[in-house]
């Protein structure tokens, strides 16, 4: 990434971000997304361009995860006021499709115990699945608040049939460190999955939601 | 003040990062020294070379168990029929008229039986005694319009032969998988409600032909019931990858059968049916470290073979021509190095393993299919 984007162009589209969107404030919290265009990338025939990636500051904070847990994990979800279910809400929902979709509407994500993960297609059926909020794993050896960071934290990304992509890697409230550094994560990242790295890549752009593209490569 | 510090430290931190994580590197240098990689890495025989279309990329090779297997090699674009007589690699069949491939696959009851896939929505069947048409077709056949067919995006056939399901891309919201009687190629019907979305990968169990996996790019590994005639009640398990799923694989181990999963950011996790989360997970990192490699940022994983008591899983590196390849041994959580293969001139896309002969045959992103015999 250093021989291809200077940490000061960097620095200089993350703040065009930042300044344009202050400029001109949005009812709304403006999401901040890396766009990558690709070049001598097939995708009939190289590998899918798909995954997920950790990055270092959460982007989307407002993100609603709810516990799916036995007895301990509900409990410490109820003191740390995260929202919970048990083994028993669970079977009351008895299967039943539209309840189940309700739930997953009601949530961006879910977390479970493992003594429960296991049981969720036999109490659920595919409903979960269906949505795209099957949860994950939970365990007891790491911290509740944590882990929900970590599923905050974690974005997916795919591309289909066009040869670009977008990554939603933070917002605008974010500081510009932050957002420098998530966008140099993901961009790393990202490009080290491409067989030929930065000869895949067309254009490198970083915006805001209804901001001007401001061009990194 | 405080504040300005915190920002000096992140920012300093972020120069760390740059200089130490993924750099642009103009080489993908190997750890050790040649003599110690030699040591380690058995190389393997190359005993064929052939090229079977320049620069198409094969994707999809299989074969048949006997001593003179029929071998098949897909790209995109065809699909080529070739025996293996000793060292030898003739050709036996040109006239497999599919395109658009999603995978090609030898019937496990009958080495002369091939079915081939294609994108465009349909599976055929090949009988190579009697060529120029394909004996049996297998198609949506509930759709009357082109624009509603689903794209084919991979198939597997069951143990017995009886069974051929298909997964698709999503398809207005949804992505499907669909069975088939192979004797009579009206479609049974099929589930929808298990993924998000595009499925990459049916694997029928080994030994049990009611027992089927799918993995997708949502992530999760479905295993279904298939004595259950609602999809509510035939999924019995999700595994969540919490990526996106390129393979799977059942291998026996225990006298019990484990999945192997990889995922299209390279790295590789091992499952047991029964467990929360994979009982051991090999990273994109760790596999370099496997093969010897200095840095990450090159590596691609190949494919994951069940061999003799463990696992054989081949890693490479797309640096430079793609030559550099190399495979490591899975026994339980262990991973060490294993075989080499020098005599490599592509990425390889696509494998098959016979670990009782130990001969495996590779393809790639050059158009050549390579026969190996496997120094382990």
């Amino acid at each position: 990434m250093t021989s291809k984007v200077s940490r000061d162009t960097l620095y200089e589209c993350v703040n065009g971000v930042i300044a344009n969107s202050k400029e001109k404030k949005r009812n709304f919290l403006e999401t901040v997304e890396v766009q990558i265009g690709l070049k001598n990338y097939d995708p009939q025939k190289d590998k899918r361009f798909s995954g997920t990636v950790k990055l270092k500051h959460i982007p989307r904070p407002k993100m609603q995860v709810c516990i799916l847990g036995d007895q301990q994990h509900c409990d410490e979800a109820n003191a740390n006021g995260v929202p919970f279910m048990d083994v028993e809400a669970l079977k009351k929902l008895n299967k039943n499709k539209k309840l189940v979709k309700k739930l997953a509407k009601k949530y961006d994500a879910f977390l479970a115990s493992e003594a429960l993960i296991k049981q969720i297609p036999r109490l659920l059926g595919p409903g979960l699945n269906k949505a795209g909020k099957f949860p994950g794993l939970l365990s007891h050896q790491e911290s509740m608040t944590q882990k929900i960071d970590e599923v905050k934290a974690t974005i997916k990304f795919q591309m289909k049939k066009v040869l670009c992509l977008s990554v939603a890697v933070g917002h605008v409230d974010m500081t510009t460190d932050e957002l420098v550094q998530n966008v140099h994560l993901a961009v790393n990242f990202l490009v080290s999955l491409l067989k030929k790295h930065w000869q895949n890549v067309r254009s490198l752009h970083v915006k805001s939601s209804m901001g001007p593209p401001q061009r990194l490569y | 003040m405080v504040q300005s510090v915190t920002l000096e430290m992140d920012k300093l931190e972020l120069i760390l990062e740059t200089t130490n994580g993924h750099v642009e590197s103009e080489s993908d240098p190997d750890e050790s020294d040649i003599e110690e990689i030699d040591a380690i890495f058995h190389d393997s025989e190359c005993l064929n070379e052939t090229i079977v279309q320049k620069n198409e990329y094969i994707l999809h090779v299989d074969a048949t168990r006997e001593s003179d297997p029929n071998i098949a090699t897909a790209s995109r674009e065809s699909c080529m029929v070739y025996k293996l007589e000793g060292t030898q690699v003739a050709q036996i069949a040109d006239y497999i008229d599919h395109t658009n491939i999603i995978d090609c696959r030898f019937s496990s009851g009958n080495s002369n039986l091939l079915y081939t896939g294609s994108s465009d929505g349909s599976i055929r069947l090949w009988d190579l005694r009697t060529p120029k048409n394909s004996s049996l077709n297998f198609v949506d056949n509930t759709v009357e319009n082109d624009k509603d067919k689903k794209s084919f995006s991979c198939f597997d056939v069951s143990s017995n032969d009886r069974l051929l399901t298909v997964g698709t891309n999503v398809f207005e919201g949804d992505a499907f998988l669909l069975f088939w009687d192979t004797r009579n190629q009206k479609l049974m019907g099929g589930y929808w409600d298990s993924h998000t979305d595009d499925i990459t990968q049916v694997k029928f169990h080994p030994e049990d032909m009611n027992k089927l996996m799918s993995g997708s790019t949502d992530g999760l590994i479905n295993i279904y019931d298939l004595t259950q005639t609602k999809e509510d009640d035939a999924l019995t398990d999700t595994l969540n990858s919490e990526s996106s799923i390129d393979q799977l694989m059942w291998f026996s181990k225990n006298r019990n059968y484990g999945i192997s999963c990889m995922t299209h950011t390279f790295d590789l996790q091992l499952w047991n049916v029964d467990d929360a989360e994979p009982y051991r997970k090999v990273d994109r990192t760790e596999l370099a470290k496997g093969i010897k490699k200095k840095s990450e940022s090159y590596i691609y994983t190949a494919k994951c073979h069940q061999a003799k008591n463990d696992l054989m899983v081949l890693v490479g590196s797309n640096f430079g021509g793609g030559e550099c390849m190399r495979g490591l041994q899975i026994k339980e959580k262990e991973v060490s190095p294993s075989i080499g293969f020098k005599k490599n001139k592509q990425i390889v896309r696509c494998s098959w393993f016979n670990e009782n002969k130990n001969i495996l045959l590779t393809g790639g992103e050059n158009g050549i299919l390579n026969v190996w015999k496997v120094g382990i």
